[in-house]
């Protein structure tokens, strides 16, 4: 694919990117190296790519394409910084302590505080969710069965309602 | 759709970060830029060490001795960079694979790990003790007892630095594999 391409692409999904690091990532300096990285990672797959009327005949294949990498690689991240704070248990300590401020946005916030709670697993499966992606895209995306999707889904949502109603 | 879900779904979006996406769009470029050229020079470095190698093969061996040792080290540094650029290859394509064969290849990169070092370290050993037998036939016979000491000594170091690195993998292997675990 060429470069005005990518970059338009890049332009269209920064968006998606930037609400999959959040998902992982609170920090907000470690999520925009995330975004960043994320981002060249997409970069480096679409260039590699022969071109988008060849591999991504529908827009949303090339979404959940760019969703998986997105996913992967904040996994990744998560591993990482898990290994990097294993002695301290510093990353531990702070997914549980996020801010709620008192404003116009605490639904929001709320969420995303509801999101940090939530085991990955199940984290992955309604973010994806959240983001607009049907059961299939998300099995494609995180390389599970269709049924096991629906079973994590219907977890995630009920701890998800649970821990936001404990706060 | 569930009523809920959407719900969750209109806060998730307008939660959604700030991003510049003009100015992440440059840094992209540069860092996309920057790894081409990093790319371009490890197999530069690569082609100017196997000529480097050749032209010495050609025009300045002096024996049959120097000619075989330097005949067997011509594909070595050809062979490194193939073998790095088909593990950066597979990392690569790992990278855009489901989140799940990633996390199966990185537990599967983490057991490689461990079996590494654990065969570096049994090859050190075997060279140390095949370096103490000749040492103790050298002391024996000629007396030379700092020259094969100080070997034996530094030899030694190696060994006890692959034994200790054997051995602190192969402790915190349980907790990364149970780490990986944990998000799958």
């Amino acid at each position: 694919m060429k470069a005005p391409d990518i970059t338009r692409l890049l332009r269209d999904f920064a968006l998606l990117i930037a609400r999959v690091a959040a998902t992982y990532e609170k920090d907000t300096a470690l999520q925009e190296d995330l975004i960043q990285d994320i981002s060249l990672l997409v970069w480096r797959a679409l260039d590699s790519t022969e071109g988008s009327k060849n591999q991504f005949r529908e827009e949303s294949t090339l979404k959940t394409y760019i969703a998986r990498i997105a996913h992967n690689r904040a996994v990744d991240h998560v591993i990482k910084e898990q290994r990097r704070h294993a002695t301290s248990k510093e990353y531990d300590e702070s997914s549980d302590t996020f801010s709620t401020p008192a404003n116009s946005h605490e639904q929001v916030l709320d969420l995303m505080s509801g999101l940090h709670k939530l085991k990955i697993n199940y984290r992955q499966v309604i973010a994806l969710q959240l983001e607009g992606f049907s059961f299939p895209e998300i099995a494609t995306t995180l390389g599970l069965s269709e049924d096991a999707v629906a079973q994590r889904a219907s977890r995630a949502k009920q701890q998800l309602a649970k821990l936001m109603n404990r706060s | 759709m569930d009523p809920q879900i959407e719900q969750w779904q209109q806060a998730f979006k307008a939660n959604t970060p700030k991003v510049d996406t003009e100015a992440l769009i440059q840094r992209t470029r540069r860092a996309r830029q920057k790894m081409k050229w990093k790319a371009f020079a490890d197999v530069a470095g690569a082609v100017t060490v196997t000529l480097f190698v050749l032209y010495t093969l050609i025009f300045d061996v002096q024996s049959t001795g120097q000619f075989i040792l330097i005949a067997c080290l011509l594909p070595v540094p050809l062979a490194f960079t193939v073998w790095s650029f088909r593990l950066r290859h597979k990392q690569w394509t790992m990278q855009t694979a489901d989140v799940n064969s990633m996390l199966n290849f990185e537990k599967n990169a983490l057991h490689k790990q461990v079996h590494y070092w654990k065969v570096s370290f049994i090859a050190c050993a075997v060279m140390w003790l095949g370096l103490l037998l000749l040492a103790i036939i050298n002391i024996t016979l000629y007396a030379t007892w700092t020259l094969w000491l100080t070997q034996l000594l530094a030899n030694a170091v190696v060994v006890l630095g692959a034994g200790w690195r054997y051995r602190y993998l192969k402790k915190a292997l349980p907790d990364k594999l149970k780490r990986i675990d944990e998000v799958s």
